[in-house]
């Protein structure tokens, strides 16, 4: 075996490639050249110092902390921007389409002119019949002047919605204009008695009869004006 | 896809490996901030693909190699081209000067930003982790000879510039 053989089987040695045979020769060379051996040692002095400086790294505080909170971000699962871009452009697409074409309302004349009829010429039926429709099976309040009904409504109270009903006296010489507002409750629901308070804005009076309690808030002197005219 | 006990699979992998890549990640950066990006990185992608590591005994390589891709797709973008030709390595003694000066880590980081990567990646396996030539050819997917061809030049390099002046001095001084 010669030296230039011998350079080359110390790289293989080194990586551990070589046979049992072959490290023999390769030893028995270096036993008996000196040049040899001493250039085996060189090799080895230097792997040796490199090995020492390349992990001389010094590693920041925290690193271990950092990547691990970097694997928890990663774990948890992404929105997909594409997918929500995608979806708001084709809501305002189909918005758009149904702005631009969709079809006119027809016109409920009926229910028009059903509505004017109750304004004008309100009457203890009609307005029991629409609040039937809505689901509330009541009794107007026959003893007020139905032509004064300015409005009806199912409105909340005490937690409960329940039918409103509201009189506009426009007053005359001895009255000023008023309101009353008359709320009927089922005594199915509420617990009631004949009541009236005055304060010194507006009077309150209950009125129980059969299965309704009116509750009625009102200004002015007097509930009066807004009763019907006795016969 | 993420495959059951993952979570806890791959924290006992950053406990075991993360000072280690860290470093790996230095000496092929430079830089203590990129080598930290590529440390994560790595292991957010290892996460990621948890479910390729077949066997556990070889994590370490596994992990070395996905940062090394990191490492490169990261270079190729910013299609950088500052190393030299190994070729221009000039006159190195064969007998290094006695006793042999400690190599100082920040020179040695120096000379290794000089060599190509391909070069400089079996270097640092090999001297920094212990890593057999035959790891090194499977984690590179290159032959066993073009390992120990790229790492005996790629050493010649470096002795030549962290040594040569050294037995140069040495030499002047016998005379």
């Amino acid at each position: 075996m010669d030296c230039t053989t011998v350079r080359t089987l110390l790289g293989f040695a080194r990586a551990g490639e070589l046979d049992d045979a072959e490290r023999g020769a390769l030893q028995q060379h270096l036993d008996a050249c000196a040049d040899c051996a001493a250039h085996s040692q060189s090799e080895q002095r230097f792997d040796d110092a490199l090995a020492a400086a390349m992990p001389r790294v010094p590693v920041p505080s925290g690193l271990k902390t950092r990547v691990l909170i970097a694997l928890t971000q990663a774990r948890r699962p992404r929105p997909w921007p594409w997918l929500a871009a995608a979806a708001a452009s084709l809501l305002a697409v189909g918005l758009g389409w149904y702005l631009w074409f969709r079809p006119a309302a027809e016109l409920d004349y009926a229910q028009a002119a059903w509505e004017v009829d109750v304004k004008t010429a309100a009457t203890p039926e009609k307005v029991e019949e629409l609040f039937r429709e809505r689901g509330f099976a009541i009794q107007a309040p026959r003893e007020f002047n139905f032509e004064l009904l300015d409005s009806f409504d199912d409105v909340e109270f005490q937690g409960r919605r329940v039918p409103r009903l509201t009189f506009l006296f426009r007053g005359d010489r001895d009255n000023r204009a008023s309101l009353a507002h008359v709320y009927v409750l089922s005594t199915s629901h509420f617990q009631g008695q004949d009541y009236r308070e005055s304060t010194a804005t507006h009077q309150i009076e209950v009125r129980v009869r059969g299965d309704f309690i009116y509750f009625i808030i009102y200004n002015g002197s007097s509930l009066e004006p807004f009763l019907r005219p006795a016969v | 896809m993420r495959w059951p006990g993952t979570k806890r699979k791959i924290e006992q992998l950053v406990q075991a490996h993360y000072a280690a890549l860290y470093r790996f990640a230095f000496r092929l950066s430079g830089a203590a901030s990129e080598a930290e990006d590529l440390t994560q990185e790595a292991f957010c992608q290892a996460q990621a693909k948890f479910g390729q590591l077949r066997d556990v005994h070889k994590a370490r390589g596994w992990l070395f190699a996905i940062l090394r891709n990191v490492y490169l797709h990261k270079l190729r973008d910013r299609k950088t081209a500052n190393a030299v030709a190994l070729d221009d390595v000039g006159d190195i003694p064969d007998r290094l000067p006695e006793p042999l000066p400690d190599i100082e880590p920040q020179r040695l980081q120096v000379v290794l930003g000089e060599i190509p990567e391909s070069f400089r990646t079996p270097l640092i396996l090999f001297y920094f982790e212990d890593f057999s030539y035959r790891d090194i050819a499977e984690q590179l997917e290159v032959p066993l000879g073009t390992v120990m061809s790229r790492l005996a030049r790629a050493k010649a390099f470096l002795k030549a510039r962290l040594l040569v002046p050294v037995a140069a001095n040495a030499a002047r001084g016998e005379e």
